[in-house]
């Protein structure tokens, strides 16, 4: 598709992007003074597509954000929506819909003004923005509370505000900064569903940035994992689950064991004197650290027959029952001690603290990585 | 616990909270009632007595002085030059301590200290000889008239002082700290999140301005414009030196009928209607107030 077009041929770095790349950011980066924020960030947005901007708190990812909103401007780099470079516009003009982690609704305005002031900064006729503001307020379910002060309303009510304040613009890109991170537990998982719907819905182009490993699985359609102002990973929430690029990774979307190890072949490490089979891009050769994720090791009593996983044998040495889990510590001989999480339920075989078991999981889910990891 | 101990243990000098409220208050009340209550009940009394030419006073109960007060058009006008000349002040007040006061809310926390200390400390000289310096900058030989003259631009030294341009000049600048910090005082609610949020849904600067910023840092602006009003109303030696004898207010005239006309019971009454007027300003406020809640 962009092969036929000439422009998208002539601009090396557009065409980049196999399919259509409507946000694209190009070698980004934000330096204060000595500290680098955001170092040679390259991530391309498709159209419609809502991409996670996950990492630890400090990683550059809102500095990223508020660059592409125009409310940080970028040391070096470039930005390009649609092709066309954005940052000489001021955030004014740059026709993006953002909320923010504190929401910033307008204390001084209703819920009606506050969602009628983009339009009205856009010179709309009044009736058309009644309609609008009608329509937005509709979206999120909020209609009745239209002639309401912000500080009536609660966080989640405040938040669908701020929502439908960036969306009755209708712009081209939405950019959303920890949207859900001032929410409790069960609201969180509500507002999930609830953006993810409406943004399939309006079939927008979303940044949504946040440090919940859940929130980016379970909303996005791509991740982009930034550490320490770099990027780490960017692919589908399986690709960084299955598949973590680097251990930092690894460790960042959820809990994992980390065995020390030596690598013999590309598809088996060693630990101690145990073989393992592993995921196969291992580095061969040398010290390496192998990572497994605690749900993905089956405890089966000892004399099991052997099947073609990987097998160690152990010794509960803790067993929490956490409801919807039990957490197993399981001490293999030679002292590394692993993690193990199995789902509760009445079919399943529960193990007693002391009980001496055998752990059994996939090669594909021991990963590799080096050493220093 | 058995029923017996309940009662709490007799404790002879524990005061509840409810009990110390009325003696913690009591030194401002007593120091109010001395140093306020009282001079204001005895200048009731006096705008009551009758002034006999020649600066005697006879002791008795008249509205004479306020029917002259209200009937002669001298007075009528003076009264309304003073709340003319103070609100302009008061608007220019506003106008140059605004951004300021944004600049300094604005600043980098490790700057702001010492930028609030630049502003607060003019204070730290009196009015008496900031005022002075004003007639040295605008006299007719001052600073600005030499340059004017210099330049070539005018022939003629520019009246600057001795008129109201001089007494607004004055006040404005030795007003500017109080104004300054009211805002500041007021700018809590500014969140910047908030003028972003402005700008990213399409609002140029200056509607952000007036739009967002203006509206939710109106308490600060209506508590400064109270107190440079207020101030600006009461002041006395900088209208009196930049005015020259020719810019005659409240404060100024009030001064001559007590101590070169000696006629008590005028200055009394006028000072009434100073009273008064301080009161109609804080009905404003509190107005303006209640209706940005």
């Amino acid at each position: 598709m962009l092969a036929e077009n000439p422009i998208h041929i002539a601009n090396a770095e557009a065409s980049d992007a196999r399919s259509e790349a409507h946000l694209q950011l190009t070698h980004l980066e934000k330096r204060y003074g000595d500290f680098l924020a955001v170092e040679d960030l390259s991530v391309s947005v498709r159209r419609g597509e809502l991409i996670a901007l996950l990492g630890p708190s400090g990683c550059g990812k809102t500095t990223t954000l508020r660059m592409i909103a125009g409310l940080a401007s970028a040391t070096s780099g470039a930005i390009r929506v649609d092709g066309r470079e954005i940052q000489t516009l001021p955030a004014h003009a740059r026709d993006m819909g953002l909320v923010f982690q504190s929401y910033a609704l307008f204390p001084h305005m209703t819920v009606e003004r506050n969602v009628a002031f983009g339009l009205e900064m856009r010179r709309n006729s009044k009736d058309q923005i009644a309609g609008r503001v009608a329509k937005a307020l509709e979206l999120v379910q909020l209609g009745h509370l239209a002639q309401r002060r912000p500080r009536e309303l609660s966080g989640g009510q405040q938040q669908r505000v701020a929502l439908a304040r960036a969306l009755v613009i209708e712009p081209s890109i939405l950019l959303l900064d920890e949207p859900l991170s001032n929410l409790d537990a069960k609201l969180r998982d509500q507002m999930r569903v609830e953006i993810r719907d409406i943004q399939q819905r309006l079939g927008i182009t979303t940044v949504f940035v946040t440090h919940d490993q859940v929130e980016a699985l379970s909303m996005c359609d791509r991740i982009a994992v930034m550490d320490k102002g770099r990027l780490a990973q960017i692919g589908t929430p399986q690709d960084i689950y299955e598949r973590p690029a680097t251990p930092f990774v690894a460790e960042f979307v959820g809990r994992i064991n980390k065995l020390p190890g030596r690598g013999t072949s590309a598809n088996e490490i060693t630990v101690g004197d145990r073989r393992f089979g592993t995921a196969g891009k291992g580095a061969a050769n040398g010290a390496v650290t192998a990572m497994i994720r605690p749900h993905r090791i089956e405890i089966v009593p000892r004399g099991t027959p052997a099947d073609n996983r990987n097998a160690a044998e152990g010794v509960i040495t803790r067993a929490t029952y956490v409801g919807d889990i039990l957490e197993y510590m399981v001490a293999l001989e030679g002292g590394v001690t692993l993690a193990v999480e199995t789902a509760t339920g009445g079919h399943r075989r529960n193990f007693a603290l002391g009980d001496e078991v055998e752990l059994r999981w996939a090669h594909e889910d021991t990963l590799v990585f080096g050493a220093d990891a | 616990m058995t029923a017996t101990d309940t009662a709490p243990a007799a404790a002879p000098f524990r005061l509840s909270g409810r009990q110390i409220v009325p003696l913690l208050i009591m030194p401002i009340l007593i120091v109010n009632a001395v140093s306020f209550i009282w001079p204001t009940l005895s200048l009731l009394r006096m705008s009551l007595n009758e002034p006999i030419a020649g600066g005697a006073i006879r002791e008795t109960l008249t509205l004479q002085t306020y029917v002259s007060v209200m009937t002669d058009s001298f007075y009528l006008e003076l009264v309304w030059n003073s709340v003319y000349l103070c609100s302009i002040i008061t608007a220019f007040t506003l106008l140059l301590s605004y951004p300021i006061a944004l600049f300094i809310h604005r600043a980098d926390p490790k700057w702001k200290s010492l930028l609030t200390l630049m502003v607060i400390s003019p204070l730290l000289v009196s009015a008496v000889v900031r005022t002075y310096g004003w007639v040295i900058i605008l006299g007719d030989q001052g600073l600005i008239n030499a340059l004017l003259l210099g330049s070539g631009l005018v022939d003629q030294p520019v009246r600057l002082i001795f008129n109201n341009f001089g007494v607004m000049v004055g006040l404005v600048e030795i007003l500017m700290p109080y104004m300054i910090l009211s805002l500041m005082a007021g700018f809590g609610r500014l969140d910047p999140r908030l003028e972003e949020a402005a700008q990213s849904l399409g609002a140029k600067r200056l509607t952000t301005l007036y739009r967002v910023t203006i509206p939710l840092t109106a308490p600060g602006i209506a508590l400064g414009c109270l107190l440079v009003f207020v101030l600006s109303i009461s002041s006395f030696v900088t209208p009196k030196l930049l005015g020259g004898g020719r810019v005659f207010l409240l404060a100024t005239e009030i001064y001559d009928q007590s101590i070169v006309l000696l006629n008590w019971p005028l200055a009394a009454s006028l000072s009434m209607l100073v009273l008064v007027i301080f009161g109609a300003a804080l009905v404003v406020y509190s107005r303006v107030v209640k209706a940005l809640d």
